[in-house]
Parts: C-alpha cells; structure tokens; sequence
C-alpha cells in the first residue's frame, strides 16, 4: 500500500486550498456553503483514495475534477428556485455573477448533451476563446463556433423561463 | 480587496478545520497499522516458546501445553480485545459519516438513498459493537465465546440468548430496508421503468431475508425450552439441525421459483420474437443448479428427519 507522508499531504492541501476554494466560489457564484462543502467533501475523499494509491501526479488537477462532479450533482438534484428574471448573456464567456445565475446555468448544463454541456461549460465558465478549444478538440475554430451556436440555443431553450438574455435573437 | 477577492477567499476557520481533519483521518490509518506487526512478533515468539517447550521431554511436553493453553486464551482474548476498539472506532468513523451525508443531503449534495445507506451502516456498527463486546466479556469468564444453541449458561448469564437478540434485530432491520426497497421497485416496474429480472431479484432478497428472521425467532425459542430443561442438549443440536435444513430448502425452493419464471419469461419473449435464444440456454443452466440445490436440500431435511426419529 502506498503511504502518504501526513506532511506531503498537509503540504499538498495548503498549497492547493485556497485556489481550490476560489475556483468553486467563482463557479458557484460566490455560494460560501456550498463552496465550502464541496472543498471539504472532495479533500476527505482525496484522503480516502490517496491514502490507498498515493498523490496523484497533478493533485489540483484530481480535487477540480472531483469538486467540478460534486458541483454538477449539487445542481443536477435542485430545480433552480428563480423568483425573477435573471439576466444571462449566453453569447459573452462569463462567470456567473451570484448564486441564483449559477445554479440556473449548471442546471441547464446538466440538461444538454454531454459534448455541448462541455463545450459551453469550456467556454462560460472555464473563460477560454475558441481557439483553444479547437486546438483541444482538434477541429477549426469555425466548427468551434458552430458547435457553440447550437450548444447556445439547446441551453437558451432550457433556460428560456428564467433569464433574460440580450443575446437572444427574438 | 474588492469585494468578488472577499467571496472567493475561505474563511481561515474553515481552512484550519478541515486541516485538522485531514490529519485526524491519515493518522487513525497509521494507528491501525500497529497491531499487525506486533500480533505477527506475537505469532513468532509463542512458536519458538512451543519448539522450545517441546524439546524439554515429557514434562516440558506438559508445560508447553498448559503455556499454549494460556496463549490460546490470550490470543481468544487479544482477538475479542481488537474487535470491540475496531467495531467501536469504526462506529465512531460511520457517525461521523453519517452527519456530513446529512448536511450534505439538506443541501442538494447526495440523494435520500445514500443517507439511507448510511443510518443503516451506523446500526449494522452499533450492533457489531454490541456482539463484539458479548463475545469479550464471555471470553473473560470462560475463556471462550461459545454459540450453539445448547451451550451451557456463563455466570448465570445467557451469552446465546444475547446474541440471538441483537441477530434477529440486525435481520430485522435488513427486512425492512429490503421491504421497502422492494415497494419503491414495485412502483418503478409497474410505471415500466425496472425490469422484471431486477423486480425478481429484489423478491429473492426479501425472501432470504423473511427467511432469515423467521430462523432467527425459532432458534431462540429452542434455546429458551433448552435453558428452561424441556428438551435436552442432543434433542436441541437435533432441533437445530432441522431448523438449518428446513432453512435451506425454503431457500432453494424460493431460487427455483424465481429463475422458472424468468425462463418462462424468456421462452415467451423469444416467441414474440422480442429475445435471443441464448438468453434462454443460460437460464436454463441457472434453472437446473437450482433444480439441483432444491433436490439435495430435500433430501438433508428428510436425513435430519429421520436421524430425529431413530434418535428417539
């Protein structure tokens, strides 16, 4: 069994904690519980399976993963409780800016299709242009943008109910 | 700091708490590494204490006997020792468990089934915690923990009696999980969302669980007509065996009923054109292991039958 040195991990969790928690904060729209649940759920079971296989080689890497799927399933479960419009440009890459905006947005994500999901989770959430997307997906930044359009329309179909959206062509 | 750097900043309290758990977790798992080595150093010093004993002669011969007879009840006792702190460290870890699911559950986190899962998880520890524990303090009176049903009374207590309780509550409550597992797929199979395959599993399950208690509640009956002297000990291992073989062909019985309509199922299913035929070749394996565990099962209760009467 591979043992991790309780220093390695002390040091591991010091460096990455706060980048950690930043990441969800932003994704979650500043949601402090929720961040703060998800930060502590994905380190006890990064303690669980390292403990068992050792440190991964890019431990940052595995807690976003972990707290990314954490996050999903925190919103997949909740029907957006949305009082008023909210205000989502779909065509600009931004973070949502509370938590009411995020969690309408992952609970549209969650209802696309995995590779259009992915692609505008890359896009809005993650903030990158198309051209590393494509480079990612080795396809041209023109697909990119096609993809991306019809990904636009499925989420703005979704959540048509809930936002007001000034990219909206109608 | 503006304020989207506030939101993103955790709070240090949160930062040092959970640090903190983090090292409590890694350091159980290194406290539990301890007794391994020491238990084998254990091993390996009673053997050459035994070799030693042994090349002593006769009187050596006795000597090594009665030390291994101390050993024996060392390690009985030493064995009963680790399992209650293991049953309740592992208690304390599934509580602990349990409460995050909780929170975690009240935020949308985690569905009703896994906090389901893990109250059930804290009651099958509460219970092992609970058994471990008898079986210690009888090991300390006798020097062993015995269970069959005409084991006699330790101290004037009755360890067999004790367990069979907290068995039948943990069966019990293994019913009723499985009771209301199989409502909820009920409902699902009949909205056409399970299979019939899956609804016939969990019937199975229930089964052996109904199964289960019943032989629970039975074996403490004859246990209390023994320790009340109307039956004596052969009588009661001769009861017991019934009980077991009984036990087993319901079992058998219920298995066979189950895979037969499956393959009925199944034939019907490829004469509607709907199903592989090969389906129904492996069911039909499964039918006839089955088939074969029912007719040996059968044929045990009827041998412990007339092994009853002849002991008459």
């Amino acid at each position: 069994m591979p043992r991790i040195a309780e220093d390695d991990l002390i040091d591991a969790y010091r460096a990455s904690v706060r980048p950690l928690y930043a990441w969800v904060a932003r994704r979650s729209g500043g949601d402090r519980e929720l961040a703060e649940d998800v930060v502590q759920e994905a380190w006890l079971r990064a303690v669980a399976r390292w403990r068992r296989r050792g440190l991964p080689a890019d431990p940052s890497a595995w807690l976003r993963t972990v707290a990314r799927n954490l996050i999903f399933n925190h919103y997949r479960r909740r029907r957006p409780e949305v009082l008023e419009e909210v205000e989502l440009d779909l065509e600009a890459p931004s973070e949502p800016r509370t938590p009411g905006t995020a969690a309408l947005l992952h609970w549209g994500l969650a209802r696309l299709g995995r590779r259009e999901a992915r692609l505008l989770e890359a896009f809005h959430l993650e903030g990158r242009d198309t051209a590393s997307i494509a480079a990612e997906l080795s396809v041209s930044e023109r697909a990119v943008e096609g993809r991306l359009r019809r990904s636009r329309e499925a989420l703005r179909a979704r959540l048509s109910p809930w936002i007001r959206d000034p990219g909206a062509t109608s | 700091m503006n304020e989207n750097t506030l939101r993103e900043d955790p709070r240090p309290e949160f930062v040092e708490k959970l640090e903190w758990q983090l090292r409590t977790a890694l350091r159980r798992r290194d406290r539990f590494s301890l007794p391994v080595a020491r238990g084998a150093s254990r091993v390996a010093l009673t053997a050459s204490l035994v070799v030693i004993s042994l090349l002593c002669g006769a009187a050596g011969a006795v000597a090594a006997e009665r030390y291994q007879d101390g050993l024996q009840r060392e390690l009985e006792l030493t064995q009963a020792r680790y399992r209650v702190e293991i049953a309740r460290f592992s208690l304390e870890i599934n509580v602990e468990r349990m409460e995050r699911v909780s929170t975690l559950a009240e935020r949308g986190l985690v569905s009703r089934t896994e906090t389901h899962g893990a109250e059930r998880t804290v009651h099958d520890a509460e219970l092992e915690l609970a058994l471990a524990t008898l079986d210690l303090d009888e090991i300390g009176r006798a020097g062993h923990a015995a269970d069959s049903v005409d084991a006699p009374l330790v101290d004037g207590k009755d360890f067999v009696k004790r367990r069979g309780h907290l068995r039948l509550e943990r069966a019990r409550a293994t019913y009723e999980g499985i009771r209301r597992e199989h409502e909820e797929l009920e409902l699902l199979f009949d909205a056409g969302v399970v299979s019939s395959p899956e609804l016939r599993g969990i019937e199975r399950a229930l089964a052996e669980a109904e199964g289960e208690l019943r032989i629970l509640e039975e074996r403490l009956t004859l246990r209390t007509r023994f320790v009340n002297g109307e039956i004596d000990a052969q009588e009661a291992r001769r009861l017991e065996q019934r009980l077991h073989s009984r036990r087993r062909m319901e079992s058998a019985r219920t298995a066979y009923d189950l895979v037969q309509g499956e393959v009925e199922e199944a034939r019907r299913r490829v004469a509607a054109g709907l199903g592989g035929a090969q389906r129904v070749r492996e069911l039909e394996l499964e039918l006839l292991r089955v088939e074969a565990e029912l007719a040996i099962a059968r044929l045990e209760a009827e041998l412990a039958e007339a092994g009853r009467d002849s002991g008459r």
